[in-house]
């Protein structure tokens, strides 16, 4: 079950998914209406709130082989290399905020296709509960 | 890395078509706050 799907069990659980991106507003709305997605979509364009949570850019780690090389090649054929449309290195993750507004989970993303499991989300949230 | 227990670092932010957010508020109406960083959209 991904996490959008799982959004009653949120609201049993008192709680709010905020979701957080950094590009501009009419990627966010494309992205959003391709997702399915209807958690808040908050945008933070300069990445302070990034930084805050020290999310980190990687430049080896979000890069794969096929991405470098193209530029590469791009780069000695003297074609112009237009940047992607967002920052490739920035990396995402995971937060679980109590009530008291302490930190009760967190998750660095170190593989872009990886995140946590919904059913663990969900458990932590009935431990924060109790 | 920041770590549990810590306090979440308070942060307000402009809602795509909606209100600005502020994370305190939230937790202040005794909500628990899942936030998900995105990477970039592809």
């Amino acid at each position: 079950m991904q996490v959008h799907q799982a959004k009653q069990e949120f609201i049993d659980r008192d709680t709010e998914v905020l979701v957080i991106g950094f590009e501009p507003e009419d990627r966010a709305l494309g992205w959003l209406e391709q997702t399915g997605v209807s958690f808040p979509f908050l945008l933070d364009p300069d990445q302070k709130v990034y930084q805050a949570y020290e999310l980190e850019k990687s430049l080896l780690r979000s890069w794969s082989p096929r991405n470098l090389w193209s530029y590469v090649v791009a780069f000695f054929q003297g074609r112009e290399i237009h940047a992607l449309s967002g920052d490739p290195n920035q990396l995402g993750g995971d937060f679980i905020i109590d009530q008291d507004q302490k930190i009760a989970m967190t998750y660095y993303s170190k593989d872009p296709t990886y995140r946590p499991a919904v059913d663990q989300l969900l458990e932590e949230l009935d431990r924060i509960n109790t | 890395m920041l770590e549990e227990g810590m306090t979440a670092p308070d942060f307000t932010l402009d809602q795509v078509e909606g209100k600005p957010i502020t994370l305190s508020e939230v937790t202040g109406q005794g909500r628990n706050v899942l936030l998900i960083f995105l990477r970039h959209l592809g």
